[in-house]
C-alpha cells in the first residue's frame, strides 16, 4: 500500500503565495457583495485560520484550523457563495460553518480511534495532542503506534528551534477536549443502532 | 409468421436435397406443436463453454424468441441477465463441428440470424448442414462501450517550497489552482504510471484530516492524471469506478450498495454477468468476488478497472462491534488482494486514524479481538 499523507501546512511564505492564487481565483469567478471581495484579502483568511499553538508556558490549545491550501479553498468557496449581507457577518457565518464540519466530522472519528486504543496509548495520544511528540518520547512508543501518528501528524519547530510532532489540525483540539491525562475517554455515547459518537 | 405446420412439411416442399439430415434431426428428436418443433442446438454466450440447448418453438424461432429462451434457462440466464438483447448478435454456424467443439475457421463461417427470419429459413436460405444433427449457435454479448475519459490534468512545477523544502506542484481545476507537494506528487504519478516493477503500487490510501484535499484528489486530480497518462503512452481504456460510501452506514449496506453500483457500471459498460446478492452480509461476503468479476470482465474488454473509494471510514465508524469494523476492513483488504492484477485501487475517508488503526489490526484469519 502506498499512502499520500495530506493535510500539512505549507511554511509562511509558500502559505500566503498559494493562498493568493486561491483567493484571486474565487474573487474572479463568485459573485459575492463587492465588500466581502474587499475584506477577504489572503492575508485576512491566512490570519482567520493560522494555529495559535501556544507551547511556552502551561498546557497548549491546540487550534481547529491551519492555512493548509484545502481550508483556505474551502473557507473562500464557502465566504464566496454569499449573496448578499454585511461583510463581516458573512465571515463569521463561513467560520462558524466551517468548524462545524470540522468538529462534527472530527468528533466521530476520534472517539471511535480512542476506543480502539488501550489506556497507555490513550495517555500518549493525549500528550501529543497537548505538548506535542519529542523525538525523545517518539522513539519509546511501538513502530505502528508512532508510524500511525506520523499520518496525522507534522512537525512543528518552537521558538528555540526545537521540532516536535503535532496532530493535524482538528486533532489536537478535538482529542485533547476528549481525554483527560489518566487516558480516560471524558464522554462517548452510543445510538440506537450501536454506533458510537461524541457527547 | 411462418405457418404453423409442421417443419418436416415444410422442408419437404422448400428445402434441397442435401439437407435432408436435419429433417431427419427435427422429426426424431421431439413431438410435434402447432408452432414448430423443439430443435437440438449446440449453444455458446460470448467466450463460454458449448453447451446442448433445446430451442422450443423452433419453427417460428427467431432471433429475439431465442435469446428470450435462453434468457430464460438457468444455463445461459445468469450471462444474459439485464443485457440488452437487441444489441447481441446470434450466429449460426455454417457448416458445424467436425470435432467436439467447433474450430476457428468452422467460427468463421457462421451465418447472422436476423430481424424476423426463423431458424428454418436461415437453415434454408444459407444451405446450412448441422452436424450430428444439431445447429451450432453462438451468442456475442454486446460490445463493451467504455465511458470517455476525463479531461487529462497537467501538473507544472512551481518555486513555492513546502514544509520539508522541496517544490510545489500546481494544476488548474475547475474549481481552481489545486496545489501538491513534491513528495505526495512523486507517488501520485508512481500509482499513475503504474510500472509493472511497483506492484506495491497499485494500492493507494490518501490520509490525512477532514479538508486537507483528499476527494479532490481522488474524484478529480487521479483521474486526470491517469487521463493524461493514458493520452501519452496508450495502454488499456480506463474505466473508474467511483463510489463513497454514505456516513452512518454500516458495513452490511455499504458493502450492498457497493455490489449495486458496481453492477450497475457493469451493465453501463456491456459486461454484465454480475449476480448481485441480494441481503447486506452476503454482499459483503461477495464483494471480493463481485469486485474481481468487475475487473476481470473489464480486463477480458480491453479495459483497466480503477477502483476510486472514497468515506472509506464512514462503514467502519458506523460499524456496530469492532469485530464488524474489522471484518469491513479486511473484506478492503481481499478486495485489494484479488483484483490487484487487473485493477488499481484508490481509497480515502475523512479522518483515517481509526481506519488505519483497523486496516492494522485485521488479524490474518479475520477474527478481531479489540485491544481494549
Amino acid at each position: 500500500m502506498t499512502r499520500v499523507h495530506l493535510g500539512a501546512t505549507p511554511p509562511p511564505a509558500s502559505a500566503l503565495a498559494i493562498a493568493t492564487d486561491i483567493i484571486n481565483f474565487r474573487a474572479r469567478t463568485s459573485k459575492c457583495p463587492a465588500a466581502v471581495v474587499e475584506l477577504v484579502t489572503p492575508a485576512y483568511v491566512l490570519q482567520l485560520l493560522d494555529p495559535k499553538i501556544d507551547i511556552s508556558s502551561g498546557p497548549a490549545r491546540p487550534p481547529m484550523t491551519a492555512p493548509r491550501p484545502a481550508l483556505v479553498a474551502h473557507l473562500a468557496e464557502l465566504m464566496g457563495g454569499a449573496k448578499v449581507g454585511p461583510a463581516p457577518s458573512i465571515v463569521a457565518v463561513a467560520i462558524q460553518s466551517l468548524l462545524h464540519k470540522l468538529k462534527s466530522e472530527a468528533d466521530v472519528d476520534a472517539t471511535v480511534a480512542l476506543a480502539h486504543l488501550d489506556r497507555s496509548k490513550r495517555q500518549d495520544i493525549y500528550s501529543l495532542a497537548t505538548r506535542g511528540l519529542s523525538p525523545a518520547v517518539a522513539s519509546s512508543l511501538s513502530q505502528d503506534f508512532a508510524q500511525l501518528l506520523q499520518t496525522m501528524c507534522q512537525p512543528v519547530n518552537d521558538s528555540d528551534g526545537n521540532g516536535k510532532m503535532y496532530l493535524l489540525p482538528p486533532y489536537g483540539a478535538i482529542i485533547s477536549a476528549m481525554l483527560n491525562v489518566q487516558g480516560t475517554v471524558l464522554g462517548q455515547s452510543r445510538d440506537r443502532r450501536g454506533h458510537v459518537s461524541a457527547c | 409468421m411462418l405457418p404453423s405446420a409442421p417443419l418436416a412439411l415444410l422442408l419437404r416442399d422448400s428445402c434441397p436435397q442435401h439437407v435432408l439430415p436435419i429433417r431427419t434431426v427435427f422429426s426424431s428428436t421431439a413431438e410435434t406443436t402447432s408452432s414448430g418443433l423443439p430443435l437440438e442446438a449446440v449453444v455458446r454466450v460470448n467466450g463460454g463453454q458449448w453447451n446442448p440447448f433445446v430451442v422450443p418453438r423452433s419453427g417460428a424461432a427467431t432471433r429475439g424468441t431465442l435469446l428470450e429462451a435462453l434468457v430464460n434457462s438457468k444455463l445461459f440466464g445468469v450471462k444474459l441477465r439485464d443485457v440488452a438483447l437487441d444489441e447481441c448478435k446470434t450466429l449460426v454456424l455454417q457448416s458445424g463441428a467436425t470435432g467436439k467443439k467447433p474450430t476457428a475457421e468452422e467460427e468463421a463461417s457462421a451465418v447472422e440470424l436476423e430481424g424476423a427470419e426463423t431458424l428454418e429459413q436461415l437453415v434454408t436460405n444459407a444451405n446450412i448442414t448441422p452436424t450430428n444433427g444439431q445447429l451450432w449457435i453462438r451468442v456475442l454479448l454486446p460490445t463493451a462501450v467504455f465511458p470517455p475519459l476525463p479531461m487529462p490534468i497537467h501538473f507544472k512545477k512551481t518555486s513555492l517550497r513546502d514544509a520539508t523544502g522541496e517544490c510545489f506542484h500546481v494544476a488548474d481545476l475547475s474549481g481552481g489552482p489545486f496545489f501538491l507537494e513534491d513528495l505526495n506528487y512523486q507517488k501520485l504519478v508512481a500509482w499513475a504510471l503504474d510500472h509493472p516493477a511497483l506492484d506495491q503500487y497499485r494500492f493507494l490510501a490518501l490520509t490525512g484530516p477532514i479538508k486537507s484535499g483528499k476527494p479532490a484528489i481522488l474524484t478529480r486530480v487521479l483521474p486526470g492524471m491517469l487521463a493524461a497518462q493514458h493520452a501519452v503512452a496508450g495502454g488499456p481504456k480506463l474505466v473508474f469506478f467511483h463510489f463513497a460510501f454514505l456516513l452512518n452506514e454500516g458495513p452490511e449496506e455499504a458493502a450492498l450498495s457497493m455490489a449495486d453500483s458496481a453492477a450497475a457500471l457493469a451493465r453501463r459498460c456491456g459486461v454484465t454477468e454480475i449476480v448481485i446478492p441480494t441481503t447486506g452480509n452476503v454482499a459483503r461476503a461477495a464483494l471480493p468476488r463481485i469486485m474481481e468479476e468487475l475487473a476481470s470482465r473489464i480486463s477480458d474488454a480491453g479495459g483497466e478497472l480503477i477502483i476510486l473509494l472514497d468515506e472509506v471510514q464512514a462503514p467502519i465508524l458506523a460499524a456496530p462491534t469492532p469485530a464488524a469494523a474489522a471484518l469491513f476492513a479486511s473484506t478492503l483488504k481481499q478486495i485489494n488482494s484479488i483484483c490487484r492484477h487487473n485493477a488499481r485501487i484508490a481509497i480515502t475517508g475523512s479522518g483515517m486514524l481509526s481506519l488505519l488503526n483497523t486496516l492494522r489490526t485485521v488479524p490474518p484469519n479475520g477474527m478481531h479481538y479489540g485491544t481494549q
